[in-house]
Parts: C-alpha cells; sequence; structure tokens
C-alpha cells in the first residue's frame, strides 16, 4: 500500500491507510454481492436495501445510536419484509419492493427534517466519507466482508444451482429459499456497513458498476467474482486518491471511478451482442 | 414399493379448474406416461409431484425424500445470461443428490463425463448453459436429472425440441434406464407413437380430469 501511497506522491498517514484499507473491504464485500445482484436480476432489490440503510442511519443518528447498527437493523428489517408483502398484498417481490423503498425513502427525508443536531454528519451519510472511518467502522466492515466470503465458499454449489435455476434446486431438494435470502441479508449486511464509508445513496452503484464492467470481459461466474472485485477495488482505490488529491466528494469520487472504468471497458470489451 | 400417491388433488387457479381430483399412485419401476392436449393439466400435474406448485385441495403421500426427486421442465432452456456451463449444470444434478456441503465425488465427475457423452453434449460441455440450442438444453437437463440419481423422475415434453433420431435414442435411454435403475418415470408427452408398446402406463388427461 505504501508502493501506491509513494506513487501518488502521499505520506502513508494512518487516516489515509484506514480509508484504503475500509474501502478495499467494502470493494470486495460489493463487488461479490453485485455478482448475485446481477445474475437474480435483482437491482432493485439492492437500491432499496441502500435506502433502508440511509433511512436507518439517519433515524439512529436522530435517537443518539450508532448509525451503522441501526443501518443494518433497518437493512435486515427490509430484507424480511419484501416477500411476506408480496405474499399478503398477492403481487410480485418487485412491487412490493417499491412499496418498501418508497417507505424507507420516506422515513430517511422526514427524520432528516427533524434532526437539530448533527444534520451534517446525516449528510455524510448521504455521500460518505472513507477519510473518516474509524477503527471499528473497519472492524464492521471486515466482519461483513469475511461473512460474504465465507458464504461464497462455504455454499458455492449451492449458489450455482440456484442461479442456474431456482425452480431446478426447488424441485431436487436444494434449500433455495435459505440461499436466495441469506444473498439478499449479505446485500443488506454489505450495504448498511458501508454507509459510512461510501454512502447510502451511491453504495448500489458500487454494488451494479463494476459486476457490469467485469462482464464485459467474462459471462462465466467463477471469473466474474474475481474480475468485478478487481474492479471494484480499482475504482474504490482510484476514487480515494483523486478524492485526496483534488480535495473531490470521495463517495462520488469512487463512483464516478467505477463508471469511467465501465466506459473505458466498453471500448476493449469482446463482442457480447452473440445473445441477440 | 408405492413412492407417492395423490389423493383427490385438486388445483384452481383464479377461476380455471386445473386439475380434478386427480387420484395417481406411483410405484418403483413404474414408467407414466402422462398424455392430453395443451392445457389438459400434464404439467402442472408435474409440478404438484415435485413440490413447485401446491393443490388447492387434496393430500400427497411422499416415500421418498426432496433430493430423489428429478424434474426436466418443458422449457428447458435457461436464461440467455446464464453464467453457468454446460458442466456446471450437470453437475447441480450431483449436488441435489449429495447435499450443498459434500465434497464433488470422483464418480460424480466420472458420471458426468459419461453423461456429457452419452447425451453428444461433449462440443458445448464448457459453454455457457444459455447460449446452446434448445434440443442441446434438453439433453443436458436430462444429463442433469440422471446425475442425481432420482427415485422418480419426471419429464415435461422431454421430445418438445428434439428430432427424429434424438427422440428415439432418448426413448431407448429412458426405457433402459427405467429397467436398470428401477427408478420411476413420469412423462407428460403429446407425441406418444415413438415409445415402445407395453412398457409403459399411460394417463390420459382432459380438463384437468383422468379419463
Amino acid at each position: 500500500m505504501e508502493i501506491l501511497f509513494n506513487f501518488a506522491g502521499l505520506s502513508a498517514q494512518p487516516f489515509l491507510i484506514r480509508a484504503f484499507i475500509a474501502s478495499g473491504l467494502c470493494a470486495i464485500s460489493c463487488a461479490i454481492v453485485g455478482v448475485w445482484v446481477f445474475f437474480f436480476k435483482i437491482p432493485f432489490v439492492a437500491l432499496t436495501m441502500a435506502h433502508a440503510a440511509f433511512a436507518g442511519a439517519v433515524i439512529g443518528i436522530f435517537f443518539g445510536l450508532n448509525p451503522v447498527v441501526s443501518a443494518v437493523v433497518f437493512c435486515l428489517a427490509a430484507a424480511f419484509f419484501i416477500a411476506p408483502l408480496a405474499q399478503k398484498g398477492n403481487f410480485s417481490a418487485n412491487a412490493s419492493t417499491s412499496i418498501i423503498f418508497s417507505f424507507m425513502l420516506g422515513l430517511a427525508f422526514l427524520f432528516m427534517a427533524l434532526i437539530q443536531e448533527n444534520r451534517a454528519l446525516a449528510l455524510s451519510l448521504m455521500w460518505g466519507s472513507p477519510l473518516t472511518v474509524s477503527v471499528r467502522d473497519i472492524y464492521f466492515i471486515a466482519a461483513c466482508a469475511a461473512a460474504v466470503l465465507t458464504f461464497l465458499v462455504v455454499f458455492n454449489k449451492g449458489i450455482i444451482a440456484v442461479i442456474f435455476s431456482r425452480d431446478l434446486a426447488k424441485a431436487s431438494g436444494i434449500a433455495e429459499k435459505p440461499i436466495f435470502y441469506a444473498l439478499i441479508i449479505l446485500c443488506a449486511l454489505s450495504v448498511s456497513v458501508n454507509i459510512s464509508g461510501i454512502g447510502g445513496l451511491l453504495i448500489y452503484s458500487l454494488i451494479t458498476i463494476p459486476t457490469a464492467t467485469a462482464y464485459q470481459f467474462s459471462q462465466k461466474i467463477k471469473p466474474m467474482y474475481f474480475l468485478s472485485a478487481l474492479f471494484a477495488l480499482a475504482a474504490c482505490w482510484l476514487g480515494l486518491l483523486a478524492s485526496y488529491i483534488f480535495n473531490l466528494p470521495t463517495g462520488a469520487s469512487v463512483v464516478l471511478m467505477a463508471c469511467l472504468i465501465f466506459f473505458i471497458s466498453l471500448c476493449f470489451a469482446k463482442n457480447n451482442n452473440h445473445y441477440k | 414399493m408405492v413412492i407417492a400417491s395423490l389423493n383427490n388433488i385438486s388445483v384452481k387457479f383464479s377461476q380455471t379448474h386445473v386439475l380434478n381430483n386427480i387420484c395417481l399412485e406411483i410405484s418403483s419401476g413404474d414408467f407414466i406416461v402422462i398424455c392430453g392436449a395443451n392445457g389438459a393439466g400434464k404439467s402442472t400435474l408435474l409440478k404438484i409431484l415435485c413440490g413447485l406448485a401446491k393443490p388447492s385441495s387434496g393430500n400427497i403421500a411422499a416415500n421418498i425424500k426432496g433430493n430423489e426427486v428429478a424434474y426436466v421442465p418443458q422449457n428447458a432452456m435457461p436464461d440467455k445470461k446464464c453464467p453457468i456451463t454446460v458442466k456446471e449444470a450437470i453437475m447441480t444434478g450431483a449436488v441435489a443428490k449429495n447435499g450443498i456441503f459434500k465434497k464433488t465425488k470422483s464418480c460424480d465427475i466420472q458420471g458426468s463425463e459419461d453423461l456429457i457423452k452419452k447425451f453428444g453434449l461433449k462440443s458445448v460441455e464448457n459453454a455457457l448453459c444459455g447460449n446452446i440450442s434448445g434440443g442441446q438444453a434438453q439433453r443436458m437437463q436430462i444429463a442433469r436429472a440422471f446425475l442425481q440419481q432420482p427415485k422418480l423422475l419426471l419429464l415435461d415434453e422431454p421430445f418438445s425440441s428434439l428430432d427424429k433420431t434424438c427422440k428415439e435414442t432418448l426413448t431407448k435411454t429412458l426405457v433402459d434406464y427405467n429397467a436398470k435403475t428401477n427408478c420411476a418415470i413420469v412423462m407428460a408427452t403429446h407425441i406418444i407413437h415413438s415409445l415402445p408398446h407395453g412398457q409403459y402406463k399411460t394417463i390420459k388427461l382432459e380438463h384437468g380430469n383422468i379419463i
């Protein structure tokens, strides 16, 4: 890491090292979750999780609680309510997700307006700031990345079977529902623990864009995990450096860097139009 | 041995009666062909048997575990953007058989290679399963089901995307598999003329009723 700092003409200050570690771990968990979100075609679920995390964090600040913990609670609650709400209302999971999305957005703006003190802190959760992450935040982020990686390694065969076909997995006795909901819960965790670093509204981009970039180079699942993590890491670290050097908002720099890498990848990618 | 029995199963979607009081007993070694026109309820009956659909009334008694049932859907083609290769897709049959935590056995790897050759999928084994033809997808699904070594194999219109030669080969393969393994096979099809006479029990469905 010092090589990277020296290359950029920076000294390895503790807050900068913390920022790089946090964003690196965030990149890994978001990239893996992103591959699941991409192939299960549930980007809207990830977007809803991002807003639930933001609402939870804002409400946490309002009540004087740890915003990361309240973000986790709200994200998990949102994840648990998607399926029962769809069942009760007799409509698709997409419709119930949109209701939860609106509810969370409404809550977030309501409590933003009600917060008297710490409004700057609440606003920073919207855009994130990896340069201010604490050691405790890093523990949360590392635990989440470890959970995502462990789940991937332990349940890889089940994940492949469920991505291949949820119906066939169910028909042949594979526990497809627990696997699918575990993926959603890990998505919720990844979004919520990284809210202070990347920001509630931008974390969604870090889940979707590196995976879309990876898809330009490989359509097979195993290389996609690796490539997606690589592009997410590049976006996080280059975005962070750009933000530090040019004094830009960090979350926005990271997301714009991810977009830039995606557009560059479009120029170099193999032609994927054989599906048409 | 009776492995599954359906007792007065009825399925109703909104105001439409899809199946009416169906009673069916399936024993080990049975080869049952369910025939009927489109909309007769054949696919729903198979989905009931593998747990993909729930009956509105009636009950099912099963003497086999969930992973001892293999299902080959009518639409065998996976999603166009499915990131799984043909080989990995076939191996999901072994995952169902052994469970998701167990290490892949060498006999399953050998079994999948044999099935890939048997079903003529060698040239596409490393291709993405969404990029193969309809006929290849159907053979891949059947290979996956065989690797699972089920006690009950459910096939929904398995001949729909196959040419004449493949249909004959598959018919022979299914009859041999049924005789060799004692696996019960329930097949929904409207093409019954290619099956050898007398090897199977035929059930005719019309508007959700067995006639």
